[in-house]
């Protein structure tokens, strides 16, 4: 272990003395490429969604990005009401959510097919309702397909890095997670979500009555709360279990109420499915370091 | 006050720049961290540089619905939408327009940055603003960069990006080229299917997606993505990284029962140019563990 780390020391060093002389490089090089550059050359273009970061940790993690992608549907969205004192699940705006998100995430995953990716990365679900028509809401993701080096084409094991169902692979992780994860050996098989939508049951007149000024618990409302998220974290186990996946990541539990009143609200949750793909899960020991910014 | 062709810099613009050679004072709007890293790959910043142009929108090249003329009835095979390129009807002045804004805005910062001997601009804001209702000011502010290198350029090179983004992409062998923005302007006409999707004929108390405004804003974006490919193409880049997409969609009412919606679409990204020819990165990423108060959020 010493020694170990006396070599990295040693490697650091090095690394720093070298990567000051490249430094000293790096404009001359960078304004001899641009006056050099001749419009209209053909290039193997690429367009992408990525931050800085992103771009540069996707690049070092041996993909290429191929192109933004996106998907997008306008959607009516049903309309259903719960009864006023009951906890119910909206099945019909549940299935509307679902089944909006899919279409659009099914979009973005044909344009990425056609680019011939192995994945789309940094993908975001959006939801805006539109000021143009009562329930009309247009559900959109947006990602970024990366294709993987030629060094790396398949996975360590020996697979492709398209999933089970033969799709790019999905993932709303950011471009630093994404390269995190591969460094520990793990792959991204797909975004996987469950979405319910949940009417709470507004408390009788007298329950309330009951309860004015004291501190206690309403049952039925953690009751709701708890079945509500139960739902949509099955739903999104499910998928999981349809990749094959050992586990989901970076898991988000969203709760949004939209346009339905206090009392109804939806419940998603949405993660990134992976498998590993190696043995062993270590990544290098990280190095401390004390920013100067806040 | 004398006044002004339109040609080259506004006068206040032209003494500021005889001002800057005159005294040896040097701006920025950059953050610190973004001036230290930026000296680090070798950039100091020279001073900053503003380009703007208050432009009259009073033709937007569209009247009357699509409704009247049959395209907007998809009847299977029309997709009902209609672009800035068609040839009778469609936006194309005023997409035209938009581009001009920008252009001019972009133009007259580059003049002030290479007047001040500049390699590049980053940092760029690009801000729009109504005045009045037909008028509108496109703004381009940002900071001109000089390089320490022999070679010098006599466009510099411009991006929205900041200055600690610039210095990674340097850092890792990729350099900005230009700020490119992908513009698209359509409209697509509520046709009797749309209608009855959108739940306006009647209560609508069922799910179905409303094809028709998914195709306009699915076509829109496509047409936006492409404009902005095609100008990153014809600058000789080999990539670009959008920073930004937005989309508005507002609804016309041509006449009583007869109603369009417009959708406009645009997209800013940088394109970038890759300099380095081994294959390994001039510098690469180490893992570190921000070592801060936890009521920062890292």
């Amino acid at each position: 272990m010493n020694d170990q780390q006396k070599d990295g020391l040693t490697m650091d060093s090095d690394n720093t003395l070298s990567a000051d002389k490249t430094a000293a490089m790096i404009p001359e090089d960078a304004m001899r490429r641009l006056a050099s550059m001749r419009p209209g050359q053909p290039t193997s273009l690429f367009t992408s969604d990525l931050s800085v970061n992103e771009f540069l940790l996707v690049r070092e993690a041996g993909f290429r990005p191929l192109g933004l992608v996106l998907g997008s549907s306008i959607y009516h969205v049903g309309l259903q009401i719960g009864r006023w004192s009951k906890n119910m699940e909206l099945e019909t705006l549940s299935q509307a959510m679902y089944h909006a998100r899919e279409l659009a995430m099914t979009r973005m995953e044909a344009e990425a097919d056609e680019l011939g990716a192995d994945g789309i990365v940094g993908v975001r679900l959006d939801i805006e309702f539109k000021e143009f028509g009562s329930d009309l809401a247009e559900f959109i993701a947006v990602g970024t397909a990366v294709k993987a080096d030629e060094a790396h084409a398949r996975t360590p094991d020996g697979f492709t890095w398209r999933n089970n169902k033969r799709q790019p692979f999905t993932s709303d992780l950011s471009g630093q997670d994404f390269w995190t994860l591969l460094q520990a050996g793990y792959a991204p098989l797909g975004m996987t979500m469950g979405s319910c939508v949940y009417h709470i049951a507004h408390q009788k007149f007298l329950q309330s009555l009951g309860n004015v000024g004291q501190n206690v618990e309403i049952p039925q409302f953690t009751e709701a709360l708890y079945d509500a998220r139960e739902l949509a974290m099955s739903r999104m186990q499910a998928e999981a279990e349809q990749l094959q996946a050992e586990g989901i990541v970076g898991v988000q539990m969203l709760s949004l109420p939209h346009r339905w009143g206090g009392h109804t609200t939806e419940f998603f949750a949405i993660g990134t499915a992976v498998r590993p793909i190696r043995e062993d899960h270590e990544i290098a020991t990280p190095t401390l370091v004390l920013p100067l910014t806040d | 006050m004398t006044a002004w062709d339109g040609r080259g810099l506004p006068p206040a613009a032209a003494d500021r720049m005889a001002r800057f050679q005159a005294s040896p004072l040097r701006t920025s709007l950059l953050s610190a961290p973004a001036v230290v890293s930026l000296a680090s790959a070798g950039f100091d910043p020279v001073g900053e540089v503003m380009g703007c142009i208050v432009q009259q929108i009073g033709w937007r090249g569209f009247y009357g619905g699509c409704g009247y003329g049959g395209m907007g009835y998809s009847a299977g095979r029309y997709s009902g939408v209609v672009f800035s390129t068609a040839t009778y009807s469609g936006f194309g002045p005023y997409v035209r327009a938009l581009n001009y804004g920008w252009d001019t805005a972009l133009g007259r910062m580059l003049t002030e940055a290479k007047s001040m001997g500049a390699d590049g601009v980053v940092g760029i804001r690009l801000t729009a603003e109504h005045l009045g209702s037909n008028n509108r000011e496109f703004v381009a502010l940002g900071t001109a960069v000089r390089a320490r290198s022999t070679t010098h350029l006599d466009t510099p090179f411009t991006t929205e990006l900041p200055g600690t983004d610039v210095t990674k992409l340097l850092m890792a062998g990729w350099v900005p080229v230009a700020l490119q923005i992908g513009l698209e302007v359509a409209i697509r006409h509520d046709d009797y299917r749309t209608q009855r999707q959108a739940g306006s004929l009647l209560s609508n108390y069922s799910n179905v997606e409303v094809s028709g405004y998914t195709d306009l804003v699915q076509q829109i974006r496509a047409a936006a993505r492409e404009r902005l490919r095609e100008k990153i193409a014809r600058s000789g880049a080999d990539g670009g990284v959008v920073s930004n997409i937005s989309m508005h969609v507002s609804e016309l009412e041509i006449s009583e029962g007869h109603r369009d919606h417009v959708a406009e679409a645009s997209i800013t990204g940088t394109a970038l140019a890759r300099f380095h020819r081994g294959t390994a990165p001039p510098t690469g990423t180490l893992t570190v563990l921000p070592v801060r108060s936890s009521k920062v959020r890292g």
